[in-house]
């Protein structure tokens, strides 16, 4: 990994809490309206473990969402991009899964599936089902005319033209929506962990803080979600850099 | 002569007054034409005048409107699902996240079964036009001739009898076009395949081919076939023969009766 990899983002980071800190300071902002950061890391510093349970419950929870999401998709996008029919049939359907507030349907799910685990992983991986079926469909069409042909010279299957071309041709496109879904995927795993009638994860903290009016309390989960997103980014750039290198925006 | 005079009895390729539609643009006009086992026959013509479209004809990946194609005695999808069809598109069209190494295999990884049992060695045959230094390099740290150079490799790797080339050298800068038609006709003699080549080169043409089939502008029609009389093994100094010239005018001149007649 090169140093810069690491570097920027720390950059960044560090510059804009910087700004933050100075702006409140400088600006006498109440605390009821903004807080500075520098009380925020003290809010976490003080209660470590708590934060740190909360946050390996809330990346497991997006993970595995994200991956079940990314596999599903796959599969409808093989479907669908092999069809124009079943691509127009589902679209809509798609569309009104990316459209509609997950808040809405939220308690319907939560008293079928239950308390727990269930609701949060369901939600997570539906509401980034769509970005991930749009860029796998138009992925998997995007191979090479050329080479879709040189494989249909020799009788290639459906499935050796699958794996052999079309799904090295999406990921591209699958990185663009994985990058998009990261933000997605926390706010959804961390809007449901706090109704789901469970007492762990991220959600639940910001939750509970926020009804006793702790507003540290709920920015320290705000600072622990963007860390998740951060370290979420990355990854998806190291393996962007391995998976990718072939690719001309990892060659810029 | 021998050559062509023993093979002229066994036809590898036939097409049998063909004739291609596409809605109301009609591409190809009772197209006839046989190519004999080890052949080199030339499609040569101006821009829609239906040549990839009679090449796809014969790779099976297009049904013709009327008229018959027979390859190696049978239906041309036969023998594309044996793997004895090779074709050379005209773009490289190698996947650019396979080394060159990789995507010379390419076309043995897929429709395995069909593999023939003698097919020749990829790892050679890239020794044999110069890339092994190469082998895993990525296509875009190639140029634009070493990149048809694989896609040659990866055609010739799986020793199918019938070799299509659809314009292949069309993209490249004519230096590296006359080194890629020379490479091709050293590779035509190493490894004996019978070989359509679509070009718009006369020049390739005539230097490549045992006949030339000259076609008209659209609707495709073979106006004539002109023999290529020129020794084998063809190599470069060809190219500065008076019978060169010739045969390049020739054809030249029956190209233009195609254009007179518009």
């Amino acid at each position: 990994m090169r140093v810069r990899t690491v570097a920027a983002p720390v950059v960044g980071i560090v510059v804009f809490f910087g700004l933050w800190e100075l702006v409140v300071r400088l600006g006498n902002v109440r605390p009821i309206v903004l807080r500075a950061p520098s009380g925020i890391v003290r809010f976490l510093i003080d209660n470590p473990r708590a934060y740190w349970k909360a946050t390996q419950v809330t990346a497991a929870h997006a993970g595995i969402a994200l991956a079940a999401s990314l596999a599903i998709a796959l599969v409808i996008g093989a479907l669908l991009a092999s069809s124009r029919f079943a691509e127009e049939a589902t679209n809509p359907v798609v569309t009104l899964v990316q459209v509609t507030p997950f808040v809405v349907y939220l308690p319907s799910v939560v008293l079928w599936l239950g308390a727990g685990n269930p609701p949060v992983l369901v939600i997570a991986t539906l509401v980034c089902l769509p970005a991930f079926v749009f860029a796998a469909v138009s992925g998997l069409r995007s191979a090479d005319p050329a080479a879709v042909e040189l494989l249909a010279s020799v009788d290639a299957s459906w499935w050796e033209q699958l794996v052999r071309l079309r799904f090295p041709s999406a990921l591209p496109a699958l990185s663009t929506a994985a990058r998009y879904n990261i933000g997605l995927v926390l706010i959804a795993v961390y809007l449901v962990e706090g109704r789901n009638y469970e007492t762990s994860g991220l959600g639940f903290l910001g939750r509970r803080a926020d009804s006793f009016n702790e507003a540290d309390g709920v920015w320290a989960t705000v600072f622990c979600m963007a860390a998740l997103g951060v370290i979420g980014l990355t990854l998806i750039g190291v393996v962007d850099r391995r998976l990718l290198r072939w690719h001309a925006s990892q060659r810029a | 002569m021998g050559r062509i005079a023993s093979l002229a009895v066994t036809p590898t390729v036939v097409l049998d007054a063909v004739s291609k539609r596409f809605g109301t643009v009609e591409a190809l006009r009772q197209v006839s034409l046989e190519v004999s086992d080890g052949e080199v026959v030339t499609l040569l013509g101006p821009s829609g005048s239906g040549k990839t479209t009679l090449l796809r004809i014969v790779a099976g990946l297009e049904a013709p409107s009327a008229g018959v194609v027979k390859v190696e005695g049978g239906d041309p999808r036969a023998a594309r699902a044996s793997k004895r069809i090779a074709l050379v598109p005209q773009s490289p069209a190698l996947l650019p996240w396979r080394t060159v190494a990789s995507n010379a295999r390419l076309l043995l990884e897929v429709n395995r079964s069909a593999n023939a049992s003698d097919h020749p060695d990829p790892d050679q045959l890239l020794a044999d036009v110069g890339l092994s230094e190469f082998r895993d390099a990525l296509p875009h740290e190639l140029s634009g001739g070493m990149q048809q150079r694989v896609g040659l490799v990866r055609a010739f790797a799986i020793g199918a009898s019938i070799l299509l080339l659809d314009e292949p050298f069309a993209a490249l800068d004519e230096i590296t076009r006359s080194e890629m038609r020379h490479l091709l006709a050293r590779l035509c003699e190493r490894i004996p395949t019978t070989v359509v080549f679509v070009t718009h080169s006369i020049a390739e043409a005539v230097f490549l081919s045992d006949r030339v089939a000259v076609m008209s502008p659209r609707p495709g029609e073979v106006l004539d076939i002109v023999d290529i009389d020129l020794p084998r093994p063809r190599r470069a100094v060809v190219e500065d023969d008076t019978r060169f010239f010739e045969l390049e005018r020739q054809v030249r001149h029956t190209l233009q009766q195609g254009f007179d007649r518009i």
